[in-house]
């Protein structure tokens, strides 16, 4: 039995892609191109740490380990993904993934991980469930920014207190930027239903 | 064919049940364990809590001051020593804390600020006695002022003591922006974090000296 689900299943199954996400993630983690993503805080929350979840959720919407009957709703992916993404915004995470080769190789692996688990789970999910997730993410960059932004000493020590104020800026407006996406999406999702 | 095939449907809707509670659990328990029961989130936190709550003896830490002499920060019947760390290439924070630490001195009784010695304790192992001289006369400082430097690495004291120390790349230093009060038996028995107003922190302080 292969857990590869979608081998069988040509509508999903693409070689390409089967190999290009885990090649581009070990690009987007390795030299060259970690350390100068890393070089500042934005680039490392906003682009790396990002990049490598939707590559992992490229890989998820063809790559299956948990079948449908066992996980209906898709939850165990999506608190699998809600977790491991938590733990790497822990700033105490964030520093020694950042100073720490081992650290960050086990961040990269990991938020790969969490991206496949997010993209095998997203489509099962209700749209409650989806809206939930979604709300959930745009709260905590919300709140996030705020701490940032208005923090006067350094909360993750492996950033100037600047970048951590820049970082913070772009983490509120981005989230207000992510709101507004998030209203037009339910509001395409619905097409005017009447819920309730 | 799905490979939960295998499964009976009842083994299937269990798991279905169980799963997502079991993984909700599991990064329950891992953050609170790697956060000290959701208590520290950042480096410095982390380090300061897992040194033991207040008042704790101070880890010694081996020093050299100004004028080249070699001391321990924990010294017997020694005076009662308010200590934080800084680095002189440092131009954001460090000059704040100097000027805070200098007036939070200043807003004590005349009696208790003889009663206390201010200890800057340089993180930069590039700051030699003589550059620390050279600093401290620029500044308007009082006699019991004393910069010092750490003789040697001591990550493992540092981290005894609760201070979080990190070089980055850049080749400037990371650390706590606190005021450790120690007293003449090696005891650390007040912590006042750099936010608190140097008036309201004077106070604090105040009611610890003797």
């Amino acid at each position: 039995m292969s857990p590869v689900q979608s081998v069988s299943d040509k509508r999903f199954f693409r070689p390409g892609w089967f190999w290009a996400a885990p090649l581009a993630a070990v690009a987007v983690s390795s030299p060259p191109l970690s350390p100068w993503l890393q070089t500042t805080m934005a680039g490392h929350m906003l682009v790396q740490m990002p990049l490598l979840l939707l590559l992992g959720g490229a890989w998820g919407g063809r790559v299956t380990l948990l079948p449908a009957a066992a996980d209906p709703w898709g939850l165990t992916g999506l608190v699998w993904f809600v977790g491991t993404h938590l733990f790497w915004w822990i700033p105490r995470s964030l520093d020694l993934a950042t100073l720490q080769p081992g650290w960050g190789a086990l961040m990269h692996g990991s938020l790969f991980a969490a991206g496949w688990a997010l993209g095998q789970s997203w489509a099962r999910a209700p749209f409650a469930l989806q809206g939930t997730l979604a709300v959930h993410l745009v709260a905590l960059l919300l709140a996030m920014g705020v701490i940032y932004q208005g923090a006067l000493f350094v909360v993750c020590q492996s950033y100037p207190l600047e970048q951590q104020q820049e970082m913070g800026g772009l983490l509120f407006w981005g989230a207000g930027g992510l709101y507004l996406l998030l209203v037009v999406w339910a509001g395409i999702k619905l097409g005017g239903k009447k819920i309730g | 064919m799905e490979p939960g095939v295998m499964l009976s449907a009842k083994s299937l809707r269990f798991f279905g049940f169980a799963m997502p509670l079991l993984t909700a659990g599991f990064w329950v328990g891992l953050i609170g364990w790697w956060t000290l029961g959701f208590t520290a989130f950042t480096a410095t936190s982390h380090t300061f809590n897992l040194a033991g709550p207040l008042p704790r003896q101070a880890a010694s830490l081996a020093l050299v001051n100004h004028q080249g002499h070699f001391f321990s920060l924990i010294q017997p019947n020694g005076p009662y020593r308010l200590v934080y760390f800084h680095f002189l290439s440092c131009r954001q924070i460090c000059p704040l804390l100097h000027s805070r630490h200098l007036e939070i001195l200043r807003s004590l009784p005349p009696v208790k600020q003889a009663n206390l010695e201010l200890l800057a304790i340089s993180v930069d192992p590039a700051d030699t006695p003589d550059k620390l001289w050279a600093h401290l006369r620029h500044l308007d400082s009082p006699p019991n002022l004393v910069m010092a430097a750490l003789d040697g690495p001591q990550p493992q004291s540092l981290q005894a003591l609760g201070v979080s120390v990190v070089r980055k790349a850049d080749g400037s230093y990371n650390h706590p922006a606190f005021s450790f009060l120690i007293n003449p038996q090696g005891k650390m028995v007040l912590v006042v974090d750099g936010n608190t107003p140097p008036a309201q922190a004077a106070r604090r302080i105040e009611k610890e000296l003797p």
